[in-house]
């Protein structure tokens, strides 16, 4: 017998079978599936998966009461007598032999968590007759969650000739929605939490139907997403809520972004945008100062090795002016640069560590702040920054405020350079979460283990039955309250994309069509399908009284109806509240 | 072209190739609203398909030429390229 082949409950189970025979199968009989345990002239057997080689090509294997369901892929399935384990782990195109656990036969924790069922049951809706629209990385077109319910597919990462939101991509109905994929999985998982229909990892409003765009995550196209949804919807004439489980932090933090205020634009009533908070609560991207005048403050940045540029982008307010400097970790600097309101108002500087791109621009024509926006790429003729320290200087010209807000982003969005000084825990919800009208959603934790698919438990470190500790706090720069609720956000299982992969195996669980992540994108989905609920009972309804029944609907732990947190919003969303 | 209604981004393309007809650029563009019957024509020869006197906020696609053309109309407020966002999955 190849042991190593074998997953650890499995062998367990195997080595008590040995020792004590039938008892050891009886107690085991409801979690391994075993079928004929006794009284029964048939052999105990069990269901187990498999991964196995490829192109592998098992009939040999019958005449030992081996049945392998599958003739392809490396994941399959088997059922075979226990006693024959053994040989099938001596099958050289057999990787791993795991068991089949049985799946708990009711809902999984997040949606019972908090009362969802409850809702549906009281309010007698499902979601039909409503749309979920969601731009994201994609939806698999093939899993049977979704089955029969993806109305539309605007591939915008497709060659093609576009839809009147932007010529672009292809737009995908009926048999054709499979030509397109989600190889990312991100979108598929969303899906599932909002409207997936399965017997555990079932979603919240299972009858709506979907309409998708896959994106490639640049914002204006994302916008365009937004504006294809609500006109399809319009046309179909069915209520929409459109689910934004993205961001960034390239904005002013206070809902004037074009993004934000397309969002505001766009929605209205039957016209309702969900969008998650953001996962840096625990990344130092966000610093604040208090900046004097003639003082120079210096805010140091821990910039990454890495071939993706580093964005720091500033706010304040246009009562002040500050001239605005960026040191690399050694060598001179760009020297200092004012605001300019003549002329173009970015440079570029060729430095040791870095080539430096600064723009000092007068006041946003939008919201009438000062912005000032600092790029750092890789120096010239390079294909990595300088890691370390950087420098940014800011000193007083004018003060009447001297509030400096700062955030330090990538180009990827991310958040790989981080501030070392004047950091602060707040204001970390950005596009297009700070939008005004959206519902925007912080991440709570409602599992903190699960069963993987080799049948060992994996745990985390959030502690369950609390905000998730990523989940990004608001208020906005300008001190609106946002987040609006609190939603389940980790550990969610839901809909795997065949087409895609979990970088790490312990997040496949049992069941081979769904998987194990977390973020507010997780918690988005799951208000995006109240809401898709709400809409069904009243197809016109605004988004401020969305608001306002979410919030009623939500209570912060140990807190007063109506208690308002950076982290919670109003807290955690309550079906039977609802 | 008016540097003070266009992003850094936008403003050194801009510089480095005022004429280049080629490269495009996916874009925000916020308008003065109501929009006229000539911001509206010169938004259909953009390629803006069926905009309408309410749109304060648009998604193009343009090049240098045009953010230069545009940035120099009194019913624009400001254009921004756009900015790569990302999923939030932990």
């Amino acid at each position: 017998m190849k042991a190593q082949k074998i997953a650890p409950g499995l062998l367990n189970a195997l080595l008590d079978v040995k020792e004590r025979d039938t008892p050891a199968l009886a107690v085991r009989a409801r979690s391994l599936a075993v079928a004929h345990v006794a009284g029964s002239q048939k052999e105990p057997s069990i269901p187990v998966f498999l991964r196995v080689k490829e192109q592998a090509e098992f009939t040999s294997l019958a005449k030992y009461g081996i049945r392998v369901n599958e003739t392809t892929g490396v994941v399959r399935t088997a059922y075979l007598p226990v006693s024959a384990i053994e040989q099938l782990s001596n099958h050289s195109a057999v990787r791993r032999i795991s068991p089949s656990r049985k799946l708990r036969p009711h809902l999984d924790v997040a949606v019972p968590a908090v009362h969802v069922p409850q809702f549906r049951t009281r309010s007698g809706t499902t979601g039909v007759g409503t749309i979920i629209g969601i731009v994201d990385s994609g939806i698999d077109p093939n899993h049977p969650s979704f089955a029969g319910r993806i109305l539309r597919i605007w591939d915008q990462t497709l060659a093609g000739p576009g839809v009147t939101e932007g010529s672009f991509g292809l737009e995908l109905t009926g048999a054709a929605i499979t030509a397109s994929r989600d190889t990312n999985g991100h979108g598929t998982h969303v899906a599932g939490i909002a409207s997936g229909v399965h017997a555990v990892f079932g979603g919240v409003a299972p009858s709506a139907n979907i309409i998708f765009v896959k994106t490639d995550f640049s914002d204006s196209h994302i916008g365009s997403g937004i504006r294809y949804i609500f006109r399809v919807a319009r046309e179909l004439n069915r209520p929409a809520v459109v689910n934004l489980s993205l961001g960034g932090h390239f904005d002013a933090h206070d809902g004037t972004d074009e993004l934000s205020a397309l969002i505001d634009q766009e929605s209205g009533p039957g016209r309702v945008v969900v969008c998650a908070a953001g996962n840096e609560g625990e990344d130092n991207i966000h610093a604040t100062a208090k900046i004097k005048k003639n003082v120079t403050t210096r805010i140091r940045v821990a910039v990454p090795r890495s071939n993706v540029p580093i964005v720091l982008n500033g706010w304040y307010s246009s009562k002040d002016r500050f001239d605005i400097s960026i040191d690399p970790p050694t060598g001179p600097g760009t020297g200092f640069r004012s605001v300019i309101t003549t002329g173009n108002p970015a440079k570029s500087f060729n430095l040791s560590g870095g080539r430096v791109l600064i723009a000092t621009p007068g006041p946003d024509p939008v919201n009438g702040d000062i912005h000032f926006q600092i790029e750092i790429h890789p120096p010239s003729g390079a294909s990595l920054l300088r890691s370390g320290a950087w420098k940014l200087n800011v000193r007083g010209a004018k003060v009447t405020s001297g509030r400096l807000d700062v955030w330090a982003t990538d180009f990827e969005a991310g958040s790989s350079a981080v501030f070392l000084d004047n950091a602060a825990s707040d204001m970390k919800i950005g596009s297009p979460g700070c939008s005004l009208r959206a519902v925007t959603v912080a991440a709570f934790t409602t599992r903190d283990e699960w069963v993987d698919r080799e049948g060992d438990t994996v745990g985390v470190e959030f502690a369950k039955g609390d905000l998730a500790p990523f989940s990004s706090p608001g208020p906005l720069r300008n001190k609106v309250k946002k987040p609006d609720v609190a939603a389940p956000g980790a550990m969610i299982i839901s809909a795997l994309s065949a087409d895609s992969a979990p970088d790490d195996a312990q997040f496949l669980v049992a069941d081979s069509k769904e998987v194990v992540e977390a973020g507010t994108s997780m918690a988005s989905p799951f208000i995006a399908g109240i809401v898709a609920l709400l809409l069904q009972s009243a197809p016109t309804i605004t988004p401020e009284a969305v608001k306002v029944r979410l919030k009623a609907a939500s209570r912060i732990p140990h807190k007063a109806a109506g208690t308002f947190a950076n982290g919670w919003g109003f807290g955690l969303i309550d079906g039977n509240r609802l | 072209m008016d540097y003070q209604k266009v992003d850094g981004r936008l403003a050194m393309e801009y510089d480095a190739a005022p004429t280049d007809a080629s490269k495009r650029f996916a874009v925000f563009v916020r308008t003065r609203t109501p929009l006229s019957e000539e911001a509206l024509r010169e938004l259909e020869q953009m390629k803006v398909s069926r905009p309408k006197p309410t749109d304060s906020v648009l998604t193009m696609e343009l090049s240098t030429l045009e953010v230069s053309a545009l940035s120099d109309r009194s019913w624009v407020i400001s254009i921004r390229s756009s900015h790569q966002l990302r999923p939030l999955e932990e």
